[in-house]
């Protein structure tokens, strides 16, 4: 079931994107993520398509597991593209009874669709390229001024940090206990989609308690280990921006701004 | 010296979980503490670093009582868990094996000295970029008594740290534990159910229902048979074979109790 999980999940290898700093990617990423609400136009889309994938190609992912990235976003990128085709009012190119598609809504839809997929690709980007606690010490890098204002940046980073972590763990746990109800005649795969939801039902309950198990021997490690809240601690990582991570802002910016004035052709 | 004096506790009023304990430990010291499932082992080993502290009776490490000071105590005392699963915070194995440096605010130079170090020194240092939850169990434990070891304590608690293990780790594992604590002057308070892992060990308090029951060497824990049963400890079947030997050659010695010695003189 881990397996099947590709979101959020870090590639152990060594890659110039790997070897960027987390808040240059971060920022990168979050950046990008915003332009692409903001991009009109196919060929603006092509050049941020082109450039996921040179990154992904950088970032030596292999393309079945940037696959699976897009997954869990299927059921809802299907269900806002068939909203769009057929809610979305303008000039009709196809009726039948009350059933009407216009081309404003089809339009829409690939538009959206585009973006939830490129969505997927540059989160898939982030993180199979950048630890879970690179990634919190980024975060909390960037978000670190507002400790001037009492915000507990560093426990929240960390809060995040073990949350990411336990994701695939408790993947494992349901998969566990799936295979564990189904020995004993449990069956999740029968029976109307209501059936189906219902049977999930007895798999919450011991997830949930081992969950909060897991939480309580964890949280009781890391006291052990000298961890408390709100304490001064040290960061093992140096972050330190380097020539590689300018390169990275340069071209980023560069792709980001063609694609922005980059004209139509279809 | 780690020195319980008449420590009492219970997680429920009126129900000791640990009754009138009184044990020392010796800077450098390797002592067992041997006892059935339920027999207030963690809860021993929980009160010897402070993350509990007792009811009635006191705990002291090197003079400061745990009641005073909990948190010094968690630099001086390091706890390995029986599951290292429920234990790693970090991605990777040198990012957890860190953690534990950062609450101490270790510089950053000296924090990756000690991480090289005790890596090397556990054979786990081509696992440093890898992922803790793809280890076998045997290296999982390893890696969880790495973290608590570049801490550098000055006393070691291991909490059945070998339960899940297969019988060839078992052995690895507490030979490792016992030679490191030896070179480095670490006292250790070693907890297990398991009689034969602590046949060597100089010094064996044996417990059950929270109470010392016995407290001695070798021969003096494993010859009360009875005593074994009533407790629920198994009696080592190479002390079966020694105690066999003894009664046709009177002149074997206890330091005669390993494998390869009692083979040669059967």
């Amino acid at each position: 079931m881990r397996a099947k999980f590709a979101l959020g999940q870090y590639n152990y290898a060594d890659s110039f994107l790997h070897r960027l700093d987390p808040r240059v990617k971060i920022l990168l990423i979050f950046f990008i993520v915003i332009l692409l609400f903001f991009v009109k136009t196919i060929s603006g889309y092509l050049i941020l398509f082109l450039f996921s994938v040179f990154l992904i190609v950088l970032s030596k992912s292999n393309f079945s597991s940037v696959m699976r990235s897009i997954k869990p976003i299927l059921v809802l990128l299907i269900f806002t593209a068939v909203f769009q085709i057929f809610f979305t009012p303008g000039t009709v190119i196809f009726q039948y009874k009350f059933v009407k598609i216009t081309a404003q809504g089809v339009k829409l839809a690939i538009y959206i669709s585009i973006r939830l997929i490129l969505l997927s690709f540059f989160t898939f980007i982030l993180t199979s390229t950048t630890s879970n606690i690179e990634l919190t010490d980024g975060f909390e890098s960037i978000i670190s001024p507002l400790k001037i204002f009492g915000f507990p940046a560093q426990e929240v980073s960390l809060m995040i940090s073990i949350s990411l972590r336990f994701v695939p763990v408790l993947f494992e746990e349901a998969d566990r206990i799936m295979k564990a109800q189904m020995s004993r005649g449990a069956e999740f795969n029968k029976g109307s989609l209501i059936e189906r939801a219902k049977s999930f039902l007895p798999l919450l309950l011991p997830l949930l308690l081992n969950a909060l198990n897991r939480a309580d021997k964890l949280a009781t490690a890391m006291e052990a280990r000298g961890f408390v809240i709100g304490q001064k601690r040290t960061k093992y990582r140096e972050m330190r921006l380097s020539g590689v991570d300018f390169l990275a802002i340069f071209v980023t910016i560069l792709v980001m701004g063609i694609s922005i004035v980059v004209r139509e052709f279809v | 010296m780690i020195r319980f004096e008449s420590v009492y506790f219970a997680y429920e009023k009126g129900k000791w979980a640990v009754e009138n304990l009184n044990f020392e430990i010796k800077k450098g010291e390797f002592v067992a503490l041997l006892g059935s499932n339920g027999s207030g082992k963690s809860t021993i080993a929980r009160l010897t670093d402070g993350l509990l502290l007792p009811n009635k009776g006191n705990v002291f490490v090197d003079g400061i009582n745990s009641k005073d000071s909990p948190d010094i105590l968690k630099s001086k005392v390091g706890i390995v868990f029986q599951n290292p699963d429920d234990q790693f915070v970090g991605t990777t194995v040198e990012e957890d094996i860190a953690f534990g440096l950062e609450n101490l605010n270790i510089e950053r130079k000296e924090a990756h000295r000690r991480v090289y170090e005790i890596t090397k020194r556990l054979g786990i240092f081509r696992y440093l970029k890898s992922s803790p939850s793809m280890l076998s169990g045997g290296e999982k434990q390893k890696v969880a008594i790495a973290g608590v070891l570049a801490m550098q304590p000055d006393y070691l608690v291991l909490d059945e740290v070998t339960a899940l293990l297969d019988p060839v780790s078992r052995k690895e594992i507490f030979n490792l534990v016992y030679t490191i604590a030896e070179e480095n002057n670490i006292g250790v308070l070693y907890i297990t159910h398991i009689s034969e892992e602590v046949v060597p060990v100089e010094r064996i308090i044996l417990i059950s229902n929270g109470e010392k029951i016995k407290e001695g060497g070798s021969e003096e824990i494993f010859s009360n048979y009875r005593l074994l049963e009533s407790v629920g400890v198994s009696v080592p079947a190479i002390f079966k074979v020694y105690s066999f030997l003894k009664r046709r050659k009177p002149d074997t010695s206890p330091k005669e109790l390993s494998e390869s010695t009692l083979l040669n003189k059967l």
